[in-house]
């Protein structure tokens, strides 16, 4: 046997070596596509407790009362402090397991009698993002320090802030 | 790659010889003649085609008026209307390996993407262009796509899917 014939036969042996592998060249190809969107609903904020500083006895000297997201409430001195107290609330729907920013949009508030008396409230929240859940539900809490002049008048003072909920 | 070659064996030869001898003796009768041929092939790698990222149009909060959203294949992306897109879009990108060779493209370009409680948007696809080209380490391909988002389109995850075709020319 020559060394052409060898090769001719390792030829043929490729061949079929190939065939049984079902090499198949392609001279044209198809693949498949995917294509994605995630409509988001639109949130909403519903406010679930007011921030409330209970009752107060002011003293001849200005101090603070604060509420902290627990409810809790730490009585300036001086000051007595009274009857149930709750820190603000909110309840937030929007989009499953989506990121939300969360913001108060005046941090700084004045509470009135309605009249001339007034009183300052400085906002806060632990919560700057969050997570909504798999349902797309959420919530938050805002705290609040009420700052109480000497001898502050007596009355039912009240104010209002707003929160802002985004999508990241 | 357009080189050729052709490949002789001793039979080829013989044939060849055999040939020549007879064109020989014919034209021995007659003036003197030659004349030559040509012959080229192209031998071409095996394409394939994978898709490597996905056509993603992100999160879009509809408004109250109709909006369109386009993802351009070059990435660009646009969000009309008073919707909100969120997310930046991305184009898919199919990786294309083959010979460095023009490819023709065939896509349907209208594909369904089905939504929550049987609800779906249209997405009108935007292929780089009907001719691609393949080489031998990959060459992308970008396709991507512009929808309609109406006002009540209803909140989920949408999801849909294609065919798109590589064939050498």
């Amino acid at each position: 046997m020559t060394n052409k014939s060898v090769q001719a036969l390792g030829l043929t042996a490729m061949l079929f070596a190939g065939a049984a592998l079902s090499i198949e060249p392609a001279h044209a190809a198809s693949a498949t596509g995917d294509a994605t969107v995630k409509i988001l609903r639109a949130i909403t904020v519903t406010k679930s407790s007011d921030l409330d500083f209970g009752k107060i006895v002011p003293s001849a000297a200005a101090a603070t009362v604060a509420i902290a997201e627990d409810n809790s409430r730490v009585c300036g001195s001086g000051l007595s402090c009274f009857g149930t107290t709750t820190a603000g609330a909110f309840a937030v729907v929007g989009a499953a397991n989506e990121t939300v920013t969360v913001a108060i949009d005046n941090p700084s508030i004045t509470l009135t009698d309605g009249g001339s008396n007034s009183m300052a409230v400085l906002l806060a929240t632990t919560t700057s993002a969050m997570t909504l859940s798999g349902t797309g539900d959420g919530s938050f809490k805002v705290a609040g320090t009420l700052n109480v002049g000497a001898n502050q008048a007596a009355g039912t003072y009240s104010g209002q802030y707003a929160v802002s909920v985004s999508y990241q | 790659m357009r080189d050729g070659s052709i490949i002789s064996y001793p039979l080829m030869r013989v044939i060849l010889f055999a040939g020549a001898m007879a064109c020989s003796s014919l034209a021995m009768g007659q003036t003197a003649n030659a004349a030559s041929g040509g012959a080229a092939v192209t031998i071409l790698r095996s394409l394939s085609a994978t898709q490597e990222e996905s056509l993603d149009f992100g999160r879009i909060l509809p408004a109250a008026q109709d909006g369109i959203v386009t993802v351009r294949p070059d990435g660009g992306t646009d969000c009309s209307g008073a919707m909100l897109c969120l997310g930046k879009g991305k184009p898919a990108l199919f990786r294309l390996t083959g010979s460095d060779s023009p490819l023709l493209v065939s896509i349907d370009p209208a594909v369904a993407m089905m939504g929550p409680d049987a609800a779906s948007l249209m997405v009108t696809l935007l292929p780089s262009g009907s001719v691609a080209t393949a080489s031998p380490a990959g060459a992308s391909y970008a396709v991507g796509g512009q929808m309609v988002v109406t006002a009540g389109t209803p909140p989920g995850s949408y999801a849909g899917q294609y065919n798109i075709s590589f064939e050498y020319q």
